[in-house]
C-alpha cells in the first residue's frame, strides 16, 4: 500500500512541486584549496622575514594536503600595491586563489618584532581573519607556525597542528649494531635535536600531553624500564623501581599518570602509574597477554590489545579495567592501539597475509579503513588535531633496508616523507606547543 | 573340456537369438498399427495448425508483462554529460576517486637544523586581533551575512549518519573489506524525501519545472567546484543548506546560509558552509547551465551540500 502511495506521490510531484527550487548536492571532490600566500611587506626589521615567513606557511599549508599554494608567478598586485591599496580582488580571483594571505612586518622598537596578517577570501572579496603578534625576531619560524594555525582552522573549522614538535628514535650505524637516540624536531623537520647519548637502546617515546615530558623505554639498567625524559632540563630517571620488565608506557590525557605494561611471572598486565605517588597500580588481570594501553582524550576509557580471546586484538575497557569490548574481529593481528586526540577513531597496526597495515577504527568497532601498508609499516602517533597520523617504514633486510618517518591524511591520501637527519623510526606527535 | 564350455556357449547364444527374432515379428505387426495411428494424429496436429480451429479459437489473451519498480535516487543513474556539459570546464571530475593525487613523498622540509630549544614560552608571542587596524583599509569591510528574506524552515540538524557508504572519498586498503556495500534509501526515506519536496508552495505548470535531466546538469556542473570536508570530524553532520538568490544569466546574485546560528557558534559547520559557499562563487562552475525560459522557477534556490554518502 506505501508502495502505491509513493508512486501516487512521485507520479504526481512535478504537479505540485513547492515555490522555491530544492536541490541535494550529493557529490563533490575532495581537492586542495589554492591559496595565494604572498610575500610579507617589510616596513621594517629583518629583510628576510617578508620572504621566510610567507615560505615556512606556504610548505605547512601544502603538506597538510588540504592546500595549494598558488604559484607566485601568478601574482598580478604587488606587496607595495597591497600594502596601500589593499587586495585587488579581481587579480587574484584571476590567479586561480581561493583564499589569500597578506602580511606586514616592522620591527616594533623595543626590539621585538610586529608581525601582521590577514586572510581574505577571494570570492566573497572579504576579510576572514586579521591577527598581530609581537615577539623577539628569534621566534619567527614559531609566528610563521602560528600563523599557519590561524589559516588553516578558519578554513577547515577544525583544530591545528603546525606549532607541535615530533620525538623519535633516530636509528644510525650498521643494523646488526644499531644505535638508537631519542630526538626531536619540529613538525615540518626544522629544529633537529638529538635528546639521549645513544649508548643504551631506546624505543616508543611518548609525548606528555601538558608538559615537556616524554616517557620511553630503554635498556639503560639492563632489562626493559620506562624512563620519563624532561625536554627544558635534559634529566632523565626510571619511572620507578618495579618487579618486573616495563614497557608500552603512555601518558594519561591529564598529564598526571603513565599507563604502560608490566611483566611479572610470565603473565604481562596493563597498570597505572601516578606520577605524584609512583605507586603502580594493576589495570587488567588476565592470564594472556595485556599490553599497549591508550587513554580516550576524556581519559574515561583505554584501549589496549591482548590476545584472550586467542589471537591478538584490540580491546576497549573503562579506565578502571571494567566493561571490556572486544572491538576488532578482522583477520590476523592488531597492535599499538592509540585513541586519536579528536575522540573518533582509534588508530592501529594490523598484520595480516605477511603485510603491515596501518588502520584506523571507530571506538564502537565500525569504520575499519586500512589507510597504509608495507613490508613493515608500525607505530602510529596522531597530530594534535587528530586529523594527520605518522609512522615508521622499513623497507627489508638487504642492500636498500632503512627506516623513514611518514606522515598522512586520515583520508588515506597525501601521504608524505618527513626527512631526519638519520634513519628514523616510532615517531610520537606532541601537543600544540601552547 | 575348454571346447565343451564353448559349444554350450554357442548354443545358448544361438537359442537367444532365435527368440528374440520371434519377439521382433509379433512386435513388427502390432507396431505397424501404431504407427499408422500415430500417423494420422499428427498429419491432424499439423493440418490444425496450418489451418487453425476456428471453433477453439479465442481472442488472444492480452499479455501482461510485468514491469518492476525500483525507487532509487535518480541523480545516482543518470548521466547528464550529453544534455548540458558544463561549460567552463575543461576537465570533468571524476567524483568516485578523490582528486588528490598521491604525490610521491615528498621531504617537509630541508636542512634541518641541530640547533633547538624549547619553544618560546606564550606570554612572550601574544596574538593581538587585528579588528580595524590602522593599515587597513576600510574598503572590504566584512558585511555581515545577508538575511535569508524567508525564515529558514526549521530542519533537524543532525543527520543519521550512514554506517556504510559508496562513493567514498575515504581510502580503504582492507584486504578483506566486505562492509562498503552501497546502501539504498528505505521505502520510509524516500517516502519522507517526496513529502518534504512536495512542501505546501505554489502550483507551478508541469512545462515550467525543470525537468530532472535539468536539475541534474545543474548538480553536475556544480560538483566540481564543491570541495567536502572528507576528514573532517563527524562530517556526516556538515549538511549545509545555502539559500541562493540567482541572476537571469546563471549567475550566482546572492547566496546565504540558512543555519545562521550554528555558522556562527559551531567552526566546522561555518567551514563547511564557506566551503558550500565558495563552491557557488567558484567562476569554474559560473555562470550555471538552467534554461532561462524557466528563470521563475530557478530564481531562487535552496541547495543542501551533503557530504554524508561521500564519507
Amino acid at each position: 500500500m506505501r508502495v502505491l502511495f509513493a508512486l501516487f506521490l512521485i507520479a504526481f510531484l512535478p504537479a505540485v512541486a513547492q515555490a522555491e527550487l530544492r536541490v541535494d548536492m550529493t557529490k563533490g571532490v575532495v581537492e586542495p584549496l589554492p591559496i595565494a600566500i604572498t610575500p610579507f611587506y617589510v616596513e621594517s626589521g629583518n629583510q628576510n622575514f617578508g620572504k621566510d615567513m610567507p615560505s615556512v606557511i606556504s610548505v605547512n599549508l601544502e603538506n597538510s594536503g588540504l592546500f595549494k599554494p598558488v604559484n607566485p608567478r601568478a601574482f598580478v598586485q604587488t606587496i607595495e600595491s597591497l600594502n596601500t591599496a589593499g587586495p585587488n580582488f579581481g587579480e587574484w580571483r584571476a590567479s586561480g586563489a581561493q583564499a589569500l594571505v597578506t602580511g606586514t612586518v616592522k620591527a616594533a622598537g623595543d626590539g621585538r618584532t610586529r608581525v601582521e596578517f590577514f586572510l581574505y577570501d577571494v570570492f566573497s572579496q572579504q576579510k576572514m581573519l586579521g591577527i598581530a603578534y609581537t615577539t623577539t625576531p628569534k621566534n619567527w619560524r614559531r609566528i610563521a607556525h602560528i600563523i599557519s594555525d590561524e589559516i588553516y582552522k578558519r578554513l577547515t573549522g577544525e583544530d591545528s597542528y603546525f606549532d607541535s614538535r615530533i620525538v623519535y628514535v633516530a636509528e644510525s650505524g650498521p643494523w646488526n649494531k644499531r644505535i638508537k637516540r631519542l630526538a626531536i624536531m619540529d613538525q615540518d623537520g626544522a629544529n633537529h635535536k638529538y635528546l639521549t647519548s645513544g649508548r643504551s637502546l631506546v624505543l616508543t617515546p611518548r609525548f606528555s600531553p601538558t608538559r615537556q615530558q616524554i616517557t620511553y623505554m630503554s635498556y639503560e639498567s639492563g632489562k626493559p624500564t620506562v624512563y620519563l625524559y624532561d625536554i627544558s632540563t635534559g634529566r632523565h630517571e626510571p619511572l620507578g623501581r618495579f618487579p618486573g620488565m616495563t614497557f608500552a608506557p603512555r601518558f594519561s590525557p591529564d598529564g598526571k599518570s603513565v599507563i604502560m605494561s608490566m611483566a611479572r611471572n610470565g603473565n604481562t598486565d596493563i597498570y597505572v602509574m601516578p606520577l605524584g605517588s609512583r605507586t603502580p597500580k594493576r589495570i587488567t588481570n588476565s592470564s594472556s597477554i595485556d599490553t599497549a594501553p591508550s587513554y580516550s582524550p576524556d581519559g574515561r576509557q583505554i584501549v589496549f590489545e591482548s590476545d584472550r580471546g586467542g589471537s591478538q586484538q584490540l580491546y576497549t575497557m573503562d579506565s578502571n579495567g571494567d566493561n571490556v569490548q572486544r572491538i576488532t574481529f578482522g583477520k590476523g593481528r592488531y597492535a599499538n592501539p592509540v585513541w586519536s586526540p579528536r575522540g573518533d577513531l582509534i588508530a592501529f597496526t594490523r598484520m595480516y597475509k605477511g603485510k603491515f597495515y596501518i588502520g584506523v577504527i571507530r571506538p564502537d568497532g565500525k569504520g575499519e579503513r586500512l589507510i597504509s601498508n608495507a613490508y613493515h609499516v608500525e607505530g602510529p602517533t596522531w597530530s594534535p588535531n587528530g586529523r594527520v597520523l605518522s609512522y615508521f617504514k622499513e623497507r627489508p633486510a638487504g642492500k636498500n633496508r632503512q627506516a623513514k618517518i611518514y606522515t598522512v591524511d586520515i583520508t588515506g591520501y597525501n601521504e608524505r616523507w618527513l626527512r631526519t637527519p638519520v634513519d628514523g623510526s616510532d615517531p610520537a606527535w606532541s601537543p600544540l606547543n601552547r | 573340456m575348454a571346447v565343451s564350455v564353448t559349444g554350450i556357449k554357442d548354443n545358448m547364444v544361438a537359442s537367444q537369438n532365435a527368440a528374440l527374432v520371434e519377439t521382433a515379428a509379433t512386435a513388427s505387426a502390432s507396431m505397424k498399427g501404431a504407427f499408422i495411428k500415430s500417423g494420422i494424429l499428427h498429419a491432424l496436429i499439423v493440418a490444425a495448425s496450418l489451418i487453425g480451429i476456428p471453433f477453439l479459437a479465442k481472442e488472444e489473451p492480452l499479455l501482461i508483462t510485468p514491469v518492476s519498480i525500483e525507487l532509487v535516487d535518480i541523480a545516482e543513474l543518470t548521466q547528464t554529460t550529453k544534455v548540458a556539459p558544463p561549460k567552463k570546464q575543461e576537465k570533468p571530475k571524476e567524483i568516485e576517486k578523490p582528486q588528490k593525487p598521491e604525490p610521491p613523498p615528498k621531504p617537509v622540509e630541508a636542512a634541518p637544523k641541530v640547533v633547538s630549544e624549547s619553544p618560546p614560552k606564550l606570554e612572550e608571542i601574544k596574538p593581538e586581533p587585528i579588528v580595524e587596524a590602522k593599515k587597513e583599509k576600510p574598503k572590504p569591510k566584512p558585511k555581515p551575512q545577508e538575511k535569508p528574506k524567508e525564515k529558514p524552515k526549521p530542519k533537524p540538524e543532525v543527520q543519521k549518519p550512514k554506517e556504510d557508504a559508496f562513493d567514498s572519498l575515504l581510502k580503504n586498503l582492507a584486504p578483506d573489506a566486505e562492509s562498503q556495500k552501497p546502501q539504498e534509501k528505505t521505502l520510509d526515506e524516500t517516502l519522507e524525501d517526496v513529502l518534504e519536496d512536495t512542501s505546501s508552495g505554489q502550483i507551478a505548470r508541469l512545462s515550467d519545472q525543470l525537468t530532472i535531466s535539468e536539475l541534474d546538469a545543474f548538480r553536475y556542473q556544480l560538483e566540481p567546484c564543491w570541495n567536502v570536508p572528507a576528514g573532517a570530524k563527524y562530517a556526516e553532520n556538515l549538511a549545509v543548506e545555502i539559500r541562493v538568490s540567482m541572476n537571469r544569466d546563471g549567475s550566482v546574485n546572492k547566496s546565504s546560509v540558512l543555519d545562521k546560528g550554528r555558522y556562527n557558534r559551531d567552526s566546522a559547520f561555518r567551514a563547511a558552509a564557506d566551503s558550500a559557499l565558495r563552491a557557488l562563487r567558484n567562476p569554474r562552475c559560473s555562470p550555471l547551465n538552467l534554461p532561462p525560459e524557466k528563470y521563475q522557477q530557478w530564481k531562487s534556490i535552496v541547495i543542501n551540500f551533503d557530504p554524508r554518502n561521500m564519507l
